[in-house]
């Protein structure tokens, strides 16, 4: 009973790390429709910029915020100087999948062979704990699960209210028609790649606080349940990536309850191929995902 | 470079195309084609299918590249200006499918056709929209996606509206409508608009029903104009059909062989 209770607590934060991560994802490729498989690696290098800001003497908060931007920045560099390349030359959608996994290879490699392939950690607050229901939880954990409410209200209001969001959800359904209305798609298109980039580096550093230590491959791995989530969902979808978060973070916490701990993310794409099968586009379609935002 | 020192004068107001040549890289879809519409006129640009209708509107609107010729708006040569720049200069366009953000809601949908203006005056824009189109103001908080195809076509051309274009491109309006709602769209509205001082230029397929409500007609054959006049005039030519029917044939055999022949 409490090992299901503390399993649903290590699940929330899953949960929402995995929501971070995955609604910047889907919000990157719906805008900018490009697939990014380099972005688990710029959560990556999130967490080390986190890690050296912290070995500089900045208290964690500070090194999370220095974290997201890096992630920020990256993501822009990226796109401006490596994606936004290949596009003018005219690679389409599984091209551009080819780069952006030579990307990711090259940006984790590239770590590796600067940073090392030794395991760091982030100095988590040692000692207090908080107890919630059944579960216990740390000060960062804690942090983390406020984080992700945080972040998602934040998109919620940003797609909803502001002139930018309702831009970038615009630019994303019809990017003729943006043009046509005389928005500047391209400095729409950068304003996604930096919120999604903060959204990244905001999960990459707390994934890493979250796991007690990270290496150069950590966020590569973690790409997989994050693109589970965003497909779950509906890609292109920020809601359909919140619930598909939610869904996997839970259920692979909780399976470790039953089955062994190596078969977490057999069991995140065992829920996504399931749910495959009787909705191909996600738990939330277009349309669905359209009237949610406008209700 | 055609620069604007060319015959565009001062006086030219609405929309000036002057002999443009464009196409997709290959042989030229358009082959020098000349129009103007004024402020307050509806002009029809009809003819088959593969006459270079849309390939004129892409060209208007800056998705097509033009190789020689120019575009004014308002005097203004747009010819090298990015779409965005053009619909900035007041260049409103309404394209056959897709012309609405189907993700959007009614009220959202207007906002964006307003994107380049200041907030405050968005707002009394879409107020004016609603006025115009009734129909549309108990739906503002649907989305588009859930639009019936006349609800739709109202709000493509209402958010091209928002941002009080001086020359609205409307790419076949009616394409996807019934008999009954293209005649209300056409002579309705779209006449409507011309009358508040709008230049429309009108694409149709149904040649008849935008020859009534048009002013002036350019009947397009193979990137050309073929029959160019008062729509009246053009309506009430006894050859109309023949040069309709015969320029359809010879759509198709230029379609195949290359250099078609003259009728």
């Amino acid at each position: 009973m409490s090992i299901v209770g503390s399993s649903i607590g290590f699940g929330l934060i899953t949960a929402s790390i995995l929501a971070i991560a995955a609604v910047g994802f889907t919000l990157q490729f719906g805008v900018t429709n490009i697939l990014n498989l380099a972005y688990g690696d710029i959560m990556t290098a999130a967490a080390f910029a986190a890690y050296f800001a912290t070995k500089g003497g900045a208290p964690l908060w500070l090194a999370a915020v220095a974290g997201s931007l890096a992630g920020a920045v990256l993501s822009v560099l990226l796109n401006r100087f490596v994606y936004s390349w290949f596009a003018r030359r005219g690679a389409k959608l599984f091209a551009m999948i080819m780069v952006t996994l030579g990307a990711s290879l090259v940006v984790q490699n590239g770590m590796t062979a600067v940073f090392g392939p030794d395991f760091v950690s982030l100095p988590t607050s040692a000692g207090t704990t908080y107890q919630v229901g059944p579960a216990i939880f740390t000060g960062p954990q804690l942090a983390i699960v406020a984080l992700a409410l945080l972040a998602m209200a934040g998109v919620h209001s940003l797609l909803r209210y502001t002139r930018l969001g309702q831009a970038m959800r615009a630019t994303a359904t019809n990017p003729d028609l943006a043009r046509s209305c005389g928005m500047a798609t391209n400095r729409i298109i950068d304003a996604a790649w930096l919120l999604s980039g903060l959204l990244c580096g905001l999960a990459g550093v707390a994934l890493a606080l979250n796991l007690s230590t990270f290496t150069t491959g950590t966020g590569g791995t973690f790409l997989i349940p994050v693109i589970a989530a965003a497909v779950l969902g509906g890609i292109g979808q920020p809601y359909g990536a919140m619930l598909g978060a939610l869904v996997i973070g839970l259920a692979t916490e909780v399976s470790v309850t039953v089955v062994s701990p190596s078969y977490k993310t057999v069991v995140a794409f065992a829920i996504l191929i399931v749910v495959l099968l009787f909705r191909p586009q996600g738990i939330l379609s277009e349309v669905a995902m359209a009237k949610e935002i406008a209700t | 470079m055609p620069t604007s020192s060319g015959n565009a004068g001062p006086a030219a107001q609405g929309l000036e195309v002057a002999d443009v040549v464009a196409g997709y890289g290959g042989a030229p879809v358009l082959k020098g084609l000349s129009l103007t519409v004024s402020p307050g006129q509806v002009v029809a640009v009809v003819g088959p299918n593969g006459a270079g209708k849309s390939t004129l509107m892409r060209a208007i609107t800056g998705t097509v590249r033009i190789s020689s010729g120019i575009v004014t708006i308002g005097g203004v040569d747009i010819t090298k200006w990015s779409s965005e720049r053009r619909s900035r200069h007041g260049l409103g366009y309404v394209p056959q499918s897709r012309d609405v953000f189907d993700s959007l809601t009614v009220q959202e949908n207007l906002s964006m056709g307003g994107y380049m203006l200041p907030k405050r005056e968005v707002d009394d824009r879409i107020t004016n929209v609603f006025s115009l189109f009734p129909s549309l103001l108990p739906l503002r908080t649907r989305v588009a996606s859930k639009l019936s195809g006349g609800e739709r076509k109202l709000l493509g051309i209402g958010r091209a509206l928002v941002a009080t274009p001086t020359v609205l491109l409307l790419d076949e309006p009616t394409a996807s409508l019934s008999p009954e709602l293209s005649k209300v769209i056409l002579t309705e509205h779209v006449r409507r608009l011309a009358d508040t001082g709008v230049a429309v230029l009108l694409v149709e397929q149904k040649a008849l029903q935008a020859l009534e409500v048009s002013d002036w007609a350019h009947v397009l054959v193979g990137g050309e104009t073929r029959i160019s006049g008062p729509s009246g005039e053009v309506l009430a030519r006894r050859d109309i059909r023949e040069v309709f029917l015969g320029a359809a044939a010879l759509a198709i055999e230029a379609s195949t062989a290359e250099d078609g022949k003259r009728s």
